[in-house]
């Protein structure tokens, strides 16, 4: 770990703005999570279960990536584009839980698409809502840290289609037992952090209170060790979460 | 003795002669046994080693904890690797298989008596059917057909 994993490297963009609960309430895009919920008693053991089977999400991380390797983090440069990386990382995390190939899915792509190629800031909903209908093509259409308007093109959006979020969930943010349902179901989470001004993929539970959780950055595997690092305090008070159940894939 | 004292004499009796010979009573907690499965003969089942198992997203967290570690663990996953060596998934039931490979498609429509489910071929011959309780089961239930 870093002395302060916090603080924002150099080159490193971020990217999150509010979400405009005007234009997007809770549930306008995606359901609300409503499901039944993992009682509180039961988180303590079943995060030892998970444990002790390699059944968290870091663990399908570490052997769902090329080759069987690790799935490597994204890496968004210095755009401000956490808000469309945080959730193209639960999407392809939600592939990997599902023995789906391993792609590279082009988060500059749902960016672009959704701030019609203008450099802006924005929240993880808008990027999951782009990806429940056009999908996220792989970079090998259209290459990360990558603007250019050419590759906005057909070819690009038919492979696209090939990681379409079928399922998702809003979730209020403030619902600790929703969002622990999820991450011990390993449903990768989008959130957006006010206190940090960016957003992350939430993948691992680190304690049974529901205190403290492991993210994937989207800067780079070299960040923090592996690309992973630790939420808690202030940075466990969410604006958006939004969790990806179920994807389309090849 | 009335009428009314010999018929609770008598259901007493009947009573506690069911209690001590349960016969054929269901056993008390049949979670998602592994349900007996005979080869079946299905085309699909020469498109190669697979497995699929398929389960309801929205009902997973209902699921006993033992079991929805099947459908979570890395290690379980590499399992797989190992022995589903054509190709695994595993889906939730309205996953879209439209980009997957023909045998997923093909198995995602067969029909399915509860879930969660799994099906498992070796290139030849296959079964199907409720996906059992822990890994340990599973592994062994794969393991009779891709081992």
């Amino acid at each position: 770990m870093t002395t302060n994993q916090y603080t924002v490297p150099r080159g490193m963009g971020r990217g999150w703005i509010p979400r405009d609960i005007t234009k997007a309430p809770l549930g306008s895009s995606a359901p609300v999570f409503n499901k039944p919920l993992i009682p509180r008693s039961e988180w303590g053991d079943r995060l030892n279960e998970k444990r002790k089977a390699k059944a968290m999400l870091s663990d399908v991380r570490n052997m769902a990536g090329p080759n069987g390797g690790r799935i490597p983090a994204l890496n968004q440069g210095r755009d401000p584009w956490c808000w469309a990386f945080s959730p193209t990382t639960a999407a392809t995390l939600a592939r990997a839980n599902a023995g789906m190939p391993y792609v590279h899915l082009s988060a500059n792509a749902v960016a672009n698409k959704v701030a019609g190629f203008r450099i802006r800031g924005g929240w993880s909903e808008e990027s999951m809502a782009h990806m429940q209908t056009l999908g996220a093509p792989s970079t090998a259409f259209w290459p990360e840290q990558d603007n250019a308007r050419h590759f906005d093109n057909p070819d690009t959006w038919n492979n696209a289609k090939r990681s379409i979020i079928t399922e998702w969930w809003d979730i209020d943010p403030r619902d600790t037992a929703a969002i622990m349902t999820c991450l011990l179901l390993n449903y990768p989470m989008a959130v957006d952090i006010p206190a940090w001004g960016h957003s992350v993929c939430l993948i691992d539970p680190v304690n049974e209170q529901g205190t403290e959780f492991d993210h994937l950055n989207s800067w780079g595997d070299n960040w923090n060790g592996n690309g992973i690092g630790r939420l808690k305090g202030k940075y466990t008070k969410f604006d958006s979460v939004i969790a990806c159940t179920v994807a389309t894939g090849g | 003795m009335n009428k009314t004292a010999i018929l609770a004499a008598v259901c007493m009796i009947l009573g506690g002669w069911l209690l001590l010979n349960p016969g054929d009573v269901a056993p008390v907690n049949p979670v998602h046994p592994v349900t007996p499965v005979e080869p079946i003969a299905d085309d699909s089942f020469k498109l190669g080693r697979h497995v699929l198992i398929v389960y309801e997203s929205i009902d997973k967290p209902t699921y006993p904890s033992s079991q929805a570690l099947i459908l979570d663990s890395a290690e379980f996953k590499q399992f797989l690797n190992q022995t589903a060596t054509d190709g695994w998934r595993i889906l939730d039931q309205d996953a879209n298989t439209e980009y997957m490979p023909e045998v997923f498609q093909l198995w995602a429509k067969r029909e399915r008596s509860g879930l969660p489910w799994i099906v498992i071929s070796n290139g030849q011959t296959g079964v199907e059917g409720e996906l059992p309780a822990t890994i340990d089961e599973t592994k062994e239930l794969i393991g009779k057909l891709l081992q």
